[in-house]
């Protein structure tokens, strides 16, 4: 007899045939038996239970991609036992197996022998994650341990696919009354069932089919998925789970079921909409998906019946508008009344990954409790089952135990740390205990972070930090120090020339006197616009020693933008601004030429003076020695409505990260420090100011940035020891590693204005191993070039760069007992905290600076919750020259720092990772907007960079269509197939533009102007293709009989068709009978056009062909 | 940050910024008397933050 599978009996199958080797859908039922048991009333008893149940006699086959559930008739003999009868291999080796009986009927039944309740466990265990083949024999299993002639332990193991949680106690009752009967000698007496399941599977399609528009209208558009919590890796599926339980006492509990009564209402959803709470708290998305398991059993005749009918349905919980506990709980209870009485969610027919559904799920167990039935004269008692399979990133559910509540949070410790879920599990029992308290607090402002939460907020924050800064000496101060210490040190290089300290100070004390006698004061800002030389560096300490503060320019950048700049942030009062410009400049400016003042190669004693320099008769300077609240430089930025903003960067803010990067970098006279920014971006600050401080050679790079391969390559560039550059630029650096001539003297890089890719750092460490010091650094120009810090290479280190350590956030790797030697994704393997698997963190507060992480009430989160960067300390810049607004909106009271001090706020979003860094989530404000749907490009970004195959990523939005950049060897198709598993439909780009490299900016950000337009493609695409091969035209030709579409073209999508999950099983038979090979599930979702199908298929063939003798390859061909 | 009635603050070297109406003010910080929304806040700072040199900055200007 064979039948329709019910569709999520469907959806598991098409699961075990894309991986038949996953345990993770194995129930079991484990019981200790205590007493004289009598096997063969045992047995008999089974046998009556697979007459009973023709779930235990059904197994499951494929005919032409479709499945069938087929029952073998009841009281067939066992001819299909042995199939799923062996347990694990070598279960027989210690345990004393007397071997598998095979004459009791299906289930399989097996006796084994353990020398104590030790061995049983673990005898069980192996039978509880071992796999079943669904095709071979009914997949039920049962094993009967002996542990001593009246102590026994009874192990029913079955799929998912044919029983259910209340199906565990149905049969467990079922097997008690029979057994009960048979060892007192009466024929077991169960009232007959009214339907099997297969007559369910025909009922639940119809009623799935109709419940199809509700869940597609429930889910659509469902929010990217995050999970309360950071990843340690990215490239792993959960698969060996490990539970934390938490108790909630019985005054909660009994609080939260006053509170469900109260509200009319069940515990249930009093729990969900905690449960929501949490993921709210640590996410701050208000539109939150969780999945939940209900019995389906409400129908008296469903009630006996072993099998699927467990329904997974999913709750969309609507948290906007901060309401009190109360409100929420009204609105989960309208969710929960509509959703929960429906069949599951169809999730085939939805257009979207199951993760994105359901990114984790609450379940609360009402069955047990009830008295255990009588089972003859035995004492019947719980077993440790050993499972250990996890199905998702978080699975959460709760059971009563006597009048507490026991919550267990189920996750693979080897993709989540077991520190960051114990703080989840603690949060989530404060979080309830809150409510308890008072459920008409709002939901933003319950109490869930908890003690342990605070102590490690302030811990990471580096508050108070700044205040044992003491105020050093300025830059001014450092580098007159480094002229005194090594006046004849080379201080710049440039091309040829190179200068000593002694010049370059001389130069910049001439320069000096002559804006001093074209009337520069303290406190005025002088446009420098000079191309890379030693007088732009010159110009630099010149300003300084006037007294003023430098505003950069580009000198690429048109003369508007030069004048607009120069009145917008240099002006003084009514006066015209100043430039130090080579020749005229614009007439509104006060122009100073700094030719004839330059540094000069010169003997020691030779006097500051050129034949037509006016500074000749200014004299030597009084030294102006900046005031710390002086400020030192401006640098514009762009803001978004096109006037440019200018930072304001004081004397105190520049001398703390000097001195900072100084010491951090270890820069000491030997380096040779690369110049690669543009002066008009504030990374040059960390290039140059550290090295001159620290007596070393600064060395420019006068063709532009972009000859930086060239001057690696030359023999001075075989001495450069430190490289600072653009994360951008250096990825395409790491494209191209073997052709670069990497200095020999090499010892640190460091990274900066974007997100790491962790594949890049990956190849670095291949190449360069620990030998290169890898540093990546995080801030924007507001809190003066750097504000977080993180070393890639090293795994521990001393000084600011160290991460807390006494936190307990060290514990990586999880349980060590749990991992399997031999399992490929075995986590335990060191991630160290240079991790390449997962994000590339941004670190931890640099020197002098405090750093938290709000939540949108301006509270600070602890680690997990992702928020708002906000940075203080000495870093703090003064605020956007002549924009009061912008800065007071911007810069504001940081009430964790010293009295009257100012805290910025990034607008970037990051969250405190487990193991106490930061990792950096994209900016809050750079969400772009498709089809309706608010998509941030930056979570694109990272999951493109996961892909190892893939350098560099770009996503942005044109017109209706999601576009994505991307360098590197993965396919589109493959890219496109790998988000589509992992991401909402509309987060998956639409359009695909593959790269040799990302076009960059002169500073070395990705050039967006210059992306092409990838407009071509998309007019190409609406454009139908005929089949042109053959191999296309049986794709399409088998495409268009399954999906029922007429006129399928070459490049038309299979999902975009309407293709979905279990269709493609359907071509992959279709494909089989046509040309007799086996094209795996997983190449159709990878190959999603005609084209590329048939292109995968040709390979495949082409790959059968060369394992064939000619005469076979003819005959197979003909 | 969640908007939500606001007022306008004040530090010793005469820096603005806008602070939550109902809670606390850090240390070292005053209210000036001005309330509303945040954007009344910040406008009203555009009007009396002239000078935005900080106040010791000023003073050794003199």
């Amino acid at each position: 007899m064979r039948a329709p599978l019910s569709p999520a009996q469907e959806r598991l199958w098409l699961l075990h045939r894309m991986d038949p080797g996953d345990a993770s859908y194995v129930v079991y039922l484990v019981r200790r038996l205590r007493g004289p048991l009598d096997e063969d009333a045992l047995r008999g008893a089974l046998a009556d239970l697979a007459a009973r149940h023709e779930s235990l006699r059904t197994r499951f086959v494929e005919e032409d991609g479709v499945p069938w559930a087929v029952a073998e008739p009841a009281g067939f003999p066992d001819s299909a036992s042995p199939a799923n009868s062996p347990g694990p291999s070598g279960s027989s080796s210690s345990a004393g197996s007397t071997g598998s009986a095979g004459s009791a009927g299906p289930p399989a039944f097996e006796r084994l022998t353990a020398g104590g309740p030790e061995e049983a466990e673990r005898l069980v265990a192996q039978r509880v994650n071992a796999p079943f083949d669904l095709s071979a024999g009914a997949p039920a299993r049962v094993a009967l341990i002996r542990i001593a002639g009246d102590d026994h332990v009874l192990c029913f193991t079955l799929h998912h696919i044919v029983a259910d949680g209340s199906s565990l106690n149905v049969l467990f009752d079922d097997l008690a009354a029979c057994y009960t009967a048979r060892v007192q000698g009466r024929e077991p007496r169960l009232r007959p069932l009214p339907v099997q399941p297969s007559d369910y599977a025909r009922w639940q399609r119809r009623r799935v089919e109709r419940a199809v528009p509700y869940w597609q209208g429930k889910l659509a558009g469902p929010p990217p998925p995050e999970l309360p919590f950071d990843r340690l890796r990215e490239d792993i599926r959960p698969g060996h789970g490990a539970f934390h339980h938490i108790r909630v006492d019985a005054t909660v509990t009994s609080a939260l079921d006053r509170l469900a009564r109260q509200r009319r209402t069940t515990l249930f959803a009093v729990l969900m909409a905690a449960y929501q709470v949490l993921l709210f708290r640590h996410t701050g998305q208000e539109d939150v998906l969780v999945g939940t398991a209900v019995a389906g059993r409400d129908r008296v005749e469903l009630e006996p019946l072993v099998g699927y009918v467990a329904q997974t349905v999913v709750l969309r919980g609507d948290l906007s508008g901060n309401p009190p506990f109360t409100e929420l709980l009204d609105r989960t209870r309208g969710e929960a009344l509509e959703a929960l009485g429906r069949p599951g969610v169809p999730f085939e027919r939805i257009d979207h990954p199951l993760g994105t559904l359901m990114p984790t799920m609450f379940i609360l167990h009402n069955q047990n409790g009830g008295a255990s039935p009588a089972f003859g004269d035995l004492a019947v008692s719980g077993f440790a089952d050993g499972y250990r399979q996890v199905k998702g990133d978080l699975l959460t559910e709760a059971w009563w135990e006597g009048d507490e509540l026991i919550v267990s949070f189920c996750h693979d410790p080897g993709v989540v740390a077991p520190a960051t879920i114990q703080r989840l599990a603690s949060r989530f029992a404060l979080l309830l205990e809150s409510i308890a308290a008072d459920p008409s607090v709002p939901i933003a402002e319950l109490r869930i972070w908890t003690a342990a939460d605070h102590a490690a907020i302030r811990e990471l924050a580096g508050d108070g930090t700044e205040g044992s800064a003491e105020p050093g000496p300025s830059v001014p101060e450092l580098i007159a120090s480094a002229v005194r210490l090594h006046p004849d040190a080379v201080a710049v290089v440039c091309g040829e020339r190179s200068v000593t300290y002694r010049e370059l100070h001389a130069g910049a004390e001439r320069l000096a006197a002559v804006l001093r006698l074209r009337g520069v004061e303290r406190g005025d800002v002088v446009g420098v616009r000079l191309p890379r030389s030693v007088e732009a560096i010159t110009a630099l300490l010149a300003v300084w020693l006037a007294g003023a503060a430098y505003l950069p320019l580009d000198p690429d950048d048109p003369d508007e933008r030069l004048v607009s700049s120069l009145e917008n942030l240099a002006r003084r009062g009514d006066g015209p601004p100043y430039l130090i410009t080579l020749g005229e400049g614009p007439e509104s400016a006060v122009v100073v030429d700094p030719t004839g003042t330059a540094p000069v190669a010169e003997a020691p004693e030779t006097g500051p003076a050129g034949p037509t320099d006016p500074a000749g008769s200014a004299g030597p300077a009084e030294a102006v020695r900046p005031h710390p609240a002086d400020a030192a430089y401006v640098i514009s930025t762009s803001g978004s409505t096109g006037l440019p903003k200018g930072v304001l960067v004081e004397h105190r803010s520049v001398a703390a990260r000097v001195r900072w990067m100084r010491r951090e970098y270890g820069l000491a006279p030997g380096d040779r420090v690369t110049q690669f920014a543009s002066l008009s971006f504030d990374a040059h600050v960390e290039e140059v100011f550290p090295t001159l401080a620290a007596g070393a050679a600064l060395v420019l790079l006068p063709d532009g940035a972009a000859a930086l391969p060239d001057l690696l390559a030359s023999p001075a560039g075989g001495g450069i020891t430190v490289l600072d550059l653009p994360t951008a630029y250096w990825h395409r650096m790491v494209e191209e590693i073997e052709t670069i001539s990497w200095p020999p003297a090499l010892r640190l890089v460091i990274l900066g204005g974007e997100q790491v890719a962790s594949a890049a750092v990956r190849r670095w460490r291949a190449r360069f191993g620990d030998g290169v010091r890898l540093v990546n650094t995080y801030g924007p120009t507001e809190t003066t070039v750097i504000a977080t810090a993180a070393d890639l290479t090293r795994t521990a280190e001393p000084g600011e760069l160290t991460e807390p350590g006494d936190l307990g956030f060290r514990e990586l790797t999880g349980l060590p007992g749990l991992h399997d030697p031999h399992d490929p994704h075995d986590p335990s393997e060191p991630h160290g905290s240079g991790a390449t698997a997962g994000r590339v963190p941004i670190g931890v507060p640099v020197g002098a600076t405090s750093v938290h992480v709000l939540d949108a009430r301006g509270e600070p989160l602890p680690p997990g919750a992702v928020g708002e960067l906000v940075v203080g300390g000495a870093g703090v810049a003064r605020g956007y020259l002549g924009r009061p607004a912008l800065t007071a909106a911007a810069f504001v009271p940081d009430p964790h720092g010293p009295p009257g001090s100012r805290r910025y706020r990034t607008g970037d979003r990051a969250r405190w990772r487990a193991d106490g860094r930061l990792e950096f989530l994209g900016r809050s404000d750079d969400q772009v907007k498709v089809r309706g749907f608010r998509i941030e490009p930056g979570e694109v970004e990272s999951h493109l960079l996961a892909h190892p195959a893939v350098g560099q990523a770009h996503v942005t939005a044109r017109g209706d269509d999601l576009v994505a950049y991307v360098t590197g060897t993965a396919s589109p198709d493959e890219l496109r197939a790998r988000l589509a598993g992992v991401l909402p439909r509309h987060l998956v780009p639409t359009l695909w533009v593959r790269l040799d490299e990302l076009p960059l900016t002169t500073r070395g950000k990705i050039d967006r102007a210059a992306l092409p337009d990838p407009g071509r493609a998309s007019a190409a695409r609406a454009v139908h293709v005929p089949p042109r091969t053959d191999a296309e035209r049986l794709v399409a030709a088998i495409w268009s009989e399954q999906l029922g579409v007429t006129a399928v073209g070459a490049s038309d999508d299979f999902f975009a068709l309407g293709g979905h999950s279990l269709l493609a099983t359907r071509i992959t038979a279709r494909l089989r009978a046509e040309t007799g090979l086996e094209v795996p599930i997983r190449t159709v979702f990878a190959h999603r056009t005609v084209a590329a199908l048939a292109t995968a298929v040709e390979d495949l063939l082409v790959e059968e062909l060369a394992g064939l003798t000619d005469e076979e390859a003819a005959a197979l061909l003909g | 940050m969640t908007d939500g009635p606001m007022r306008v603050v004040v530090n010793d070297e005469e820096q603005y910024s806008v602070w939550w109406s109902g809670r606390e003010l850090p240390p070292g910080w005053t209210a000036t008397g001005f309330e509303g929304s945040r954007q009344e806040c910040l406008d009203h700072i555009a009007t009396v933050w002239t000078d935005m040199r900080p106040l010791s900055v000023r003073n050794r200007a003199l």
